[in-house]
């Protein structure tokens, strides 16, 4: 989260590379080349945020190549694929598997710097999702089988006494339970929890 | 009937005929024969007269010796002397004589009839006289033994002398005189017989051998005719046949092998007049074909014809599809430079509102938005040189250079589609007179061909190679050698036909008219399958001939 949001850009054609570096640190975002797909890989760490602006054509390994290889990596970053003049049926593919936009060249700078934008925020916004989740997905970690078993009741919407009955527990066990399972999800409310039990089953 | 059995009765007839004549001549000589047999009757008559005219005598002699001789019985006792014994047995042997003649009579009466039998009239008088003659002579011998007997010996001998002067120098001598004149007649009449019949042999032999030999000519000319009839009608027949009339017939009656023959022959016709039949069905459904040939064939000339025309079109086609992939490819070219002109000169403007450059970079990046702008212009060159000399016109050119021209113009494509081109020229210089644009086309086809193979695959090789080498000394190869999918056998026979595409918006032309091009070059071009994957096309192309023009 302490990153800065960078614009990856991946292309073969060096002039390509550098006056797309040109254009998009003209608004102030930070950029960074390469001229292939594996030379990309190697060095990238998802933990960095931003985008991902990839030519749809080159030699090893295509944009979309590197796109379907993300997709299937549950890597987040978005990626915008430039695609040269009836490259239609690439960039249906494209968005198909994933990928947050692509851009006919030659391009609008204005689109796609708004693109790219766009695509940071997102980016900003999956993360933020994404460490939620995380951060639920630890606390749930943190219960024992049993206070499991008895949160599911519980966000369920028993009352105490019925989950009793239907663990054969005694009420005050329950309600032990209850305020051990409150503490590790640090949910102060009834509401609270059963959000981040829902955000946790990939549900709203 | 058959001709054997035909002969057979001509001989058998010829043989009657002979037996009829030879009965014939039996008959005749048996009459003869009959005559001859009286003559011999009438001679055996005369001999007998006259042996009875000699027992008369000697009768008459013994007689008159004993009545001359005086009686003594002793001596008739003793034997010695003669008897009226002894003349007994003369008078029998007379008598036996007699009825030998009268036998002889007789018998030649039986065989005389009609006028023959006139002629023996006077034959058989004086045989009744010699009879007679003879009848009185044993009376007068009677009376003389009577009157010998009675003692008068002298009259007695000179009656008996007078007796026998009378009967035999008169009477018995006449008589046997007019029967050896008789006989001697019938004999000049027996000899003319037999004249008469050497005459009738000699003449029935002659009949004979002339008639047979008239027969026999006869019968040959019949049995010839009888043959040659038939060969004649048979001939007609064959030079009937022969000068076309196959209707013609020979007709025949009976059961010979002439008729066999001649029922075979119009069997035969029969046969060759349907055959002719069949022949003339056969050469008049040849002769409709042959103007159906002749028509196809006409259609097929202007089918040529139009084809030709056709393909011409189609080249122009293939030209502008090649032309329109190019442009496509082209424009994806050009993008990269035009885009980076964009970017920079969007950069600068950016950079020039907020203020914040320096003189140095912009410097910079001017300079790099004129070299992206050169960049573009050689790009745009290099196609003008690729569709240069759109005149079909065949010059010396190195097969290196055709694939150098092409794969500038590919790689853009390829790049796009990410995969990579090798080229392995052969070392040597491999000179061929072509059409450079065709050539390049048929070239740039293959190659697209085996990108967009590559590209809808999902193989994990993208490679094409191309290379040239000399094959033999008259012809050099292009091979493309690509990592698509390739094809089943089945369909490789087939790429090379019209509208055979794989792909959905393709024609299916390229390769048709690839393969005419290079064959209109006296080459040849095929695809083979890979071991691995992908296909390989061949373009075979005969090498320029020593002395031939070249223009680089």
């Amino acid at each position: 989260m302490n990153h800065k949001s960078t614009v990856f850009v991946v292309d073969d054609d060096q002039d390509m590379r550098t006056s797309l570096r040109w254009l998009i640190e003209s608004v102030g975002l930070y950029v960074e080349t390469y001229s292939s797909a594996a030379d990309f890989l190697s060095n990238y760490d998802t933990a960095r945020p931003g985008c991902l602006v990839v030519d749809v054509r080159m030699p090893g390994m295509s944009g979309l190549e590197l796109q379907e290889k993300f997709a299937a990596q549950n890597a987040s970053i978005p990626i915008i694929v430039i695609t040269g003049h009836g490259d239609v049926a690439m960039a249906v593919r494209a968005m198909k598997t994933g990928a947050v936009d692509f851009i006919e060249k030659p391009f609008n700078d204005q689109i796609l710097l708004d693109r790219i934008q766009q695509a940071i925020d997102k980016d900003a916004e999956t993360r933020l999702i994404n460490a939620e989740y995380s951060t639920i997905a630890a606390r749930i970690a943190s219960l024992t089988p049993r206070e499991r078993e008895v949160m599911e009741f519980i966000v369920a919407g028993r009352l105490n006494k019925q989950v009793a009955a239907d663990l054969d527990i005694s009420i005050k066990t329950v309600e032990v339970h209850r305020a051990k399972i409150m503490e590790k999800m640090e949910a102060g409310t009834l509401p609270k929890l059963v959000e981040m039990v829902l955000r946790h089953k990939g549900k709203p | 009937m058959t001709i054997r059995f035909k002969m057979l009765s001509m001989l058998t007839m010829i043989a009657a005929l002979a037996l009829v004549m030879l009965l014939m001549l039996y008959l005749g000589i048996k009459r003869e024969e009959r005559l001859i047999i009286l003559n011999a009757s009438s001679h055996s008559i005369l001999e007998n007269s006259l042996r009875l005219s000699g027992e008369l005598y000697r009768y008459f002699m013994k007689t008159y010796d004993y009545m001359a001789v005086p009686y003594d019985p002793s001596a008739s006792e003793s034997g010695t002397g003669r008897s009226p014994i002894h003349l007994k047995s003369i008078e029998k042997r007379s008598r036996q004589i007699m009825g030998q003649l009268e036998n002889d009579i007789l018998r030649e009466s039986i065989y005389l009839e009609g006028e023959e039998k006139e002629k023996q009239k006077h034959e058989l008088k004086i045989l009744q006289e010699i009879r007679t003659v003879y009848g009185d002579s044993v009376h007068h011998v009677n009376q003389a033994l009577l009157l010998h007997s009675a003692g008068y010996h002298e009259q007695s001998l000179q009656f008996l002398s007078n007796i026998m002067e009378i009967k035999f120098k008169e009477q018995l001598k006449g008589m046997l005189n007019q029967l050896v004149q008789h006989e001697k007649h019938e004999a000049e009449d027996i000899s003319a017989i037999l004249i008469t019949l050497g005459e009738r042999l000699v003449m029935l032999a002659i009949a004979t051998s002339m008639s047979t030999l008239i027969l026999s000519m006869l019968i040959g000319l019949f049995m010839v005719r009888s043959i040659t009839k038939p060969i004649k009608k048979l001939m007609k027949g064959t030079l009937a046949i022969s000068a076309g009339d196959l209707g013609h017939r020979i007709s025949y009656d009976g059961a010979d092998e002439f008729s066999e023959l001649a029922r075979y022959f119009n069997k035969m016709s029969t046969i060759l007049m349907s055959q002719r039949d069949d022949l003339l069905e056969i050469q008049s459904s040849l002769e409709r074909k042959n103007d159906q040939l002749t028509l196809e064939i006409r259609e097929r000339k202007q089918a040529e014809e139009e084809a030709r025309q056709h393909q011409a079109r189609l080249a122009h086609v293939l030209r502008l599809n090649t032309v329109s992939e190019m442009a496509t490819s082209i424009a994806h070219e050009i993008n990269n430079p035009l885009s980076a002109i964009i970017n920079y000169t969007r950069g600068c403007e950016r950079r020039l509102v907020s203020g914040e450059i320096d003189k140095p970079v912009l410097k910079d990046t001017l300079e790099k938005i004129g070299a992206q702008a050169e960049r573009a212009a050689k790009i745009i060159r290099r196609i003008r040189n690729f569709a240069r000399g759109i005149k079909s016109d065949r010059t010396r050119v190195d097969i290196s250079h055709i694939i150098n021209d092409v794969l500038a113009i590919a790689d853009f494509e390829a790049r796009r589609q990410n995969i990579i081109m090798n080229s392995a020229p052969s070392g040597e210089a491999l000179p061929m007179v072509v059409d450079r644009i065709q050539i390049d086309q048929v070239l740039w086809n293959i190659i697209i061909n085996a990108i967009e193979a590559i590209a809808n695959s999902n193989s994990t090789r993208r490679e094409i190679d191309i290379s040239s080498a000399r094959i033999d000394e008259n012809y050099a190869e292009i091979a493309v050698h690509d990592t698509g999918p390739g094809l089943a056998e089945e369909d490789l026979k087939d790429i090379f036909d019209a509208f055979f595409t794989r792909k959905p918006e393709g024609m299916g032309m390229g390769l048709a008219i690839s393969r005419s091009i290079v064959e209109s070059h006296g080459g040849h071009l095929r695809a083979t399958r890979n071991s691995d994957s992908g296909l390989t096309f061949h373009i075979k192309l005969p090498l320029a001939k020593e002395g031939m023009s070249y223009e680089s």
